[in-house]
């Protein structure tokens, strides 16, 4: 391995990008239905608002101030800035490309159409004016923006039209009103039967800007909005009020500096003069062509009725370690279950939750809570088993990033219900999913245990693939209850065995199981590694996989989103295969295995093999005991290698492609199929009991 | 029918590092395990002030009541009352001049009542916890000779066993949070420091020699946090314990010789202070592993609290006849560390038992007494390693300040009492330890005492020519009756001089006679 270091690793950023590439050639995918190509172009555009603030966001800071930006790939932060804003612009313009010029008028031909400020009728015209008055007029704030302070405190990712005006003396001004998000991003006009004639309120909003500005004429105007610095952190000495300490960093988040500037072409002086207030530079700035914002249209793609441009929904199914014992503690008592989500149901976690609120022999909840549903089940049972004088102990991640706002307000709802609620851990984010009921039962205690990939969020519970484990099982639900004290400050950090926690041990541990199929496949042994997780970006462990795969250890890793590790080349790693699946369900599961000589080991965790997670957050890796578990699960990590519609394989060069076969297979879809297969002979309570006789 | 629920119990171990607590349930199989429910560990370095300046700080104080009153408030969610907990302090406070103090605080702050455990007693609790861990994972282990460790904070345990039985145990006042403070205040290299360790320790392991070679010791069990953490990066896991061998123990200790604490801490992730004294404490080890036979070191996930759940009562006689055995045992061995005469102090600890149990009506006594009694029976003559003159003197002295295995402090103020009032003068206003104990304890010592000189006085010619046959109580009277026809002249004389207290407690008339004449 006498390469240059820089050379075995893919930059994070770029990388990064590529993903999502990935999501948007999902819209391109012929033959998809409209409004499912129309949703992806809205992740795109959703995955890049995130990506700037965050990503780009700490790239430019580096420069700043001048701090190094380190990446193994050794690239300066200028150079990377350059070459993210490259990859962006092209790909921006290839997404309103289509979104104007084929997604749209493909939509207008289905009977979704949107209207613009040119091609409306009289009619359209008053009753725009009226719906200006009545609904939007009176949450309007229209302002002036004329300094370098006033443009800096434009809020974040919140969409403005700005108006170029003239005063009663020649003289011009720049005014700004923000887009109320109280009100609907589109409206609809009045039109015959089966067309939907839509317009966006930023063009109400033009349409009757001499209402905002009288005695001012408007010259020019146009929509933008302002992409800013999010990646703030927080105080973490602030022992004292840390809830006090995380709103301070929301406040300060709004004077950020300005890190993207994404505008319609529609005014030359309105773009020229917010460059120069917001001082950005060129590169910054996206001349967006279309529509701006879409996340906020993704509802959309959810318009009822049109089957014929959305994809055939897959309703959850009954999980099939739940098809005998459909009572979850039972069920649990018995044997180990796992739960594929969003294949199988999610509601027997929030039922576990629920039933333990109310039960009189539950002496004790436990849950950490990283991000949850608005108007979470979870959370409501948690306050009911609260009042019910259980002891629930919650630790909620208030630095769940852009979920603080929220985490806030009901954690703070479950301590004045006298639930012990526990602010996260300083220094780290607590990232792993735990939730355990403590039962007193008649023979003995008993723990039920769940552990997960994903969160306890039964929205997204329907739409990210992640994979969950409940058992019983004593020695495993000890280790857990040591773990839980200390990541709640009861106890110090323990030994363990079953699971492995991060950030003390989980690193090491990935790094000894791959030295240790590297030594069996030294001494003649039969050695694999398979990998599926989110990300890989941590060195060491890619560095780990160069010298297991140079060793002549078989690596298959199916990674969603960013990947540094370089595969397929010579003398450093060819002996990696790396893909990516990218569908209608978020990759989200995160699963390591270990062919360890015949001796498998499966492990399931919270982790993906990111610095980042595997240094600063507390995660979760817990072993799969059960021997039909592995198999299932290792049977799931085989059809994604088998996919040749939605895997892509990542390329020496950085770049994917997608795999050409004559035979389609779909993983997410086999996985359904499978699912829905098991639940066939499901019979629910609600129709018919079953009734269990003797056997004659 | 319903059954009743589980008991489930709390014990509370204040060390000289942490403040622990186990929450464990009786368990439905009768192997006597608790199994636990939740564990719980807060760092609080008692050790480190009381080590320094044999007190308890301000912050140490505060910090351990808000500690306690944390575990509190967790045992209520179990409906554990505080007076139902077993709180147990161990090294730090045993050795803290201001124990009283911290003692009440706790009792006012948070109702807990502490106990304060001696180092034989910690040496038998967690002898208990071993046993029963070991007899899960490792059914060999209770007939095997074997070396039990323990190195905690303030104190070293060492227990040598013979065919399971403890032979030899021993507290040492070397622990991790001294070494700790050694290595800070000896300026100079760690070596040096280590150089110092090895000495102390190789002395010690010497003496310990004499009384059992560590060679027959074919298993090592280890205890201790800073052990288990080291297994679970170094060692495998066998069942419920970990497991390290020989080879890479010795490999990491020569790691940890040629590498510094920051390379050994980076690379098998320890904390940096954990790092640092691991050189001295793998020299305690070592020390004791090299001088066994032993493979392997095996460390179960045990610790002195199990050994405190296990002896709570209602576990059953084999618990009891177990503890009999190995108490037995160690007096034994003691005992022979001072040449005594064993056939005369069994003969003794046999008519004493016999007497013991003829008089049950007269002394309403207790199981765990007569087993003091026959400990006393065993060492009432271990002072005349020193001199005969006022040996009774020199037995006390040695008694009380020896290591029994299994005998807490109450019980060692029996038996050292019962071998100091075996002979000469009865107990008067100017023995002042005697008087200082509760009145309850000098009775029984008087009791016990009354039946050894009875006992001592019939085999006065160390020769066990005289058998006991039998013993009755009829009104006023015990008559021993010999086996044979034996010449009991000199015994009634011993008798008559020994008999005194026995009369004076029992305010009962002795009489002894031979098998055909009654002389």
């Amino acid at each position: 391995m006498k390469k240059d270091e820089s050379s075995k690793f893919f930059n994070r950023e770029l990388s990064w990008i590529e993903f999502n590439k990935r999501v948007l050639d999902e819209a391109f995918r012929d033959g998809y239905p409209l409004l499912e190509r129309f949703k992806f172009l809205c992740i795109t555009s959703s995955n890049f608002d995130e990506f700037f603030m965050v990503r780009v966001a700490s790239v430019k800071r580096a420069i700043l101030k001048d701090i190094e930006y380190s990446c193994p790939s050794k690239i300066s932060a200028e150079n990377l800035l350059e070459k993210i804003a490259k990859r962006t612009h092209e790909l921006v313009q290839e997404q309103y490309d289509f979104l104007g010029n084929k997604l749209l008028p493909s939509l207008a031909k289905e009977g979704i159409k949107f209207c613009t400020t040119k091609n409306l009728e009289d009619t359209d015209i008053s009753y725009i004016k009226s719906l200006f008055q009545s609904e939007v007029f009176s949450v309007m704030t229209p302002m002036k923006a004329e300094t370098s302070k006033s443009a800096l405190s434009f809020v974040n990712l919140q969409l403005y039209v700005a108006f170029w005006l003239r005063d009663g003396e020649g003289e011009t001004h720049l005014a700004v009103a923000p887009i109320p998000s109280s009100l609907n991003r589109f409206y609809e006009l009045p039109s015959d039967e089966g067309v939907k004639r839509l317009i966006l309120l930023e063009d109400i909003i033009k349409m009757c800007g001499n209402q905002l500005f009288p005695g001012y004429e408007i010259l020019e105007d146009c929509a933008f909005r302002v992409t800013k610095d999010m990646d703030l952190s927080v105080d973490e000495d602030d022992d004292k009020d840390f809830l006090r300490a995380m709103r301070e960093v929301l406040i300060h988040r709004e004077k950020s500096f300005p890190i993207r500037l994404e505008i319609n072409k529609d005014s030359k002086s309105i773009r020229e003069k917010l460059v120069e207030l917001l001082e950005i530079s060129q590169q910054a700035v996206y001349d967006i062509d279309g529509i701006l914002d879409l996340k906020s249209l993704f509802s959309l793609s959810f318009f009822p009725g049109y089957p014929n441009l959305k994809l055939s929904q897959w309703s959850p199914c009954q999980p099939r370690d739940l098809m005998d014992e459909p009572d979850i503690f039972k069920a649990v008592k018995e044997k180990d279950i796992l739960l594929h989500h969003p294949y199988e149901k999610f509601d027997p976690v929030i039922e576990m939750v629920q039933k333990a609120a109310s039960d009189p022999s539950v002496i004790a909840i436990k849950m950490t809570l990283y991000r949850t549903s608005g108007d979470s089940p979870i959370v409501n049972a948690l306050l009911k088993a609260a009042l019910n004088k259980k002891e629930v102990t919650v630790l909620v991640e208030l630095k769940a990033r852009f979920d603080e706002g929220q985490n806030i307000v009901w954690a703070q709802k479950l301590e004045e219900v006298g639930a012990n609620v526990i602010y996260g851990v300083a220094e780290l984010k607590v990232h792993c999913k735990f939730f355990m009921v403590i039962r007193r039962e008649e023979d003995k205690v008993r723990r039920y245990l769940h552990l997960g990939t994903g969160n306890y969020n039964e929205k997204t519970a329907e739409i990210y693939g992640d994979l969950a484990l409940l058992t019983s099982r004593d020695d495993m639900t000890y280790e857990a209850c040591l773990f839980f004290n200390a990541i709640t400050g009861y106890s110090t950090v323990p030994n363990l065995s079953l699971l492995t926690m991060a950030p003390t041990l989980l690193k090491a541990r990935l790094l000894s199981m791959i030295e240790r199929e590297i030594d069996i496949v030294k001494n003649g042994g039969t050695a694999e590694i398979i990998a599926k997780s989110n990300s890989i970006s941590d060195p060491e462990i890619i560095k780990a996989f160069y010298k297991a795969s140079n060793a002549g250890v078989k690596i298959k890793l199916n990674i969603r989103g960013v990947c540094m590790l370089v595969p397929g080349v010579k003398g450093l790693s060819e002996n990696i295969e790396v893909i990516s699946i990218v569908g209608r369900f978020l990759e989200h599961s995160r699963i390591y295995y270990f062919r360890n000589n015949g001796k498998e080991e499966m492990f399931l965790a919270s982790a993906d093999l990111m610095t980042r997670n595997l240094e600063k957050r507390v995660e979760l890796m817990f072993k799969v005991i059960d021997r039909d578990h592995c198999e299932r699960i290792k049977k799931i990590l085989q059809i994604y290698f088998a996919d040749t519609l939605h895997a892509h394989k990542l390329l020496k060069n950085g770049l994917y492609e997608r795999k050409k076969f004559k035979v389609n297979i779909a993983s997410q879809e086999e996985l359904y199929k499978e699912a829905k297969a098991y639940a066939k002979n499901f019979t629910s309570h609600k129709g018919e009991l079953r009734v269990r006789k003797k056997k004659s | 029918m319903k059954k009743k629920a589980n008991i489930i119990s709390a014990v509370i171990d204040i060390g000289s590092s942490a403040i622990r607590m186990l929450i464990a349930e009786e368990s439905e199989d009768p192997t006597m395990k608790w199994r636990p429910i939740d564990s719980f560990e807060k760092k609080v370095e008692l050790g480190r002030d009381v080590f320094h300046d044999q007190e308890i700080s301000r912050e140490g104080m505060l910090e351990s009541l808000k500690i306690l009153t944390d575990f509190r408030d967790i045992l209520k969610t179990w409906k554990i009352s505080p007076e139902a907990t077993q709180v147990i302090g161990t090294s730090a406070l045993r050795e803290a001049h201001n124990k009283d103090v911290f003692i009440d605080r706790v009792f006012l702050r948070t109702g807990f009542k502490v106990r304060v455990i001696e180092g034989a007693e910690a040496n038998q609790l967690t002898y208990t916890a071993v046993q029963a861990a070991m007899k899960e994972s490792w059914p060999r282990f209770n007939q095997a000779n074997s070396v039990i460790v323990e190195v905690s904070g303030g104190s070293s345990e060492i227990m040598l066993l013979h065919r399971g039985s403890v032979v030899v145990s021993h507290t040492f006042r070397m622990g991790t949070v001294r070494i700790e403070q050694q290595l800070k205040s000896l300026p100079g290299s760690v070596d040096v420091v280590c150089g110092i360790i090895h000495d102390n320790v190789e002395a010690t392991l010497d003496m310990y020699e004499h009384e059992y070679p560590f060679k027959n010791a074919h298993f090592m069990v280890a205890l201790g946090g800073e052990l288990r953490s080291l297994a679970s990066k170094i060692g495998e896991r066998r069942k419920s314990l970990w497991e390290i061998t020989a080879k890479q123990f010795r490999d990491f200790r020569q790691e940890v010789r040629s590498s510094t604490p920051q390379e050994i801490a980076a690379k098998f992730l320890f904390s940096i202070t954990d790092a640092e004294s691991l050189n001295a404490l793998l020299t305690v080890y070592s020390g004791i592993f090299e001088r066994t036979t032993a493979k392997t070191i095996l460390i179960p996930d045990v610790s002195i609290r199990d050994g405190v759940l296990l002896s709570l009562g209602g576990r059953g006689k084999v618990a009891r006849r177990k503890f009999r055995n190995q108490v037995i045992a160690s007096a034994k061995s003691l005992g022979k560390k001072y040449y005594y005469d064993a056939s005369h102090s069994s003969h003794v600890a046999k008519m004493s038992k016999l007497f013991f149990d003829k008089l049950k009506k007269s002394h309403a006594l207790e199981e765990r007494h007569r087993v003091l009694l026959e400990v006393a029976a065993i060492l009432h003559d271990v002072g005349t390693f020193i001199n005969e003159s006022a040996h009774h003197k020199h037995s006390y002295y040695i008694v009380r300040n020896s290591e029994l295995f299994g005998l807490n402090q109450d019980d060692i103020d029996v038996v050292s009492h019962v071998v100091r009032y075996h002979r000469k003068a009865l107990p008067v206003s100017s023995h002042t330890e005697f008087h200082s104990l509760d009145w309850q304890t000098r009775m029984i010592i008087m009791k016990l005492a009354a039946i050894l000189r009875i006992a001592d006085a019939i085999d006065s010619s160390h020769t066990q020519r005289v058998k006991v046959e039998k013993a009755s109580l009829s009104g006023e009277l015990f008559a021993i009756q010999c086996e044979g026809k034996v010449d009991l002249s000199l015994e009634k004389v011993s008798l008559e001089n020994k008999g005194d207290l026995f009369e004076e407690v029992y305010g009962l008339n002795i009489s002894i006679s031979s098998g055909s004449n009654r002389f």
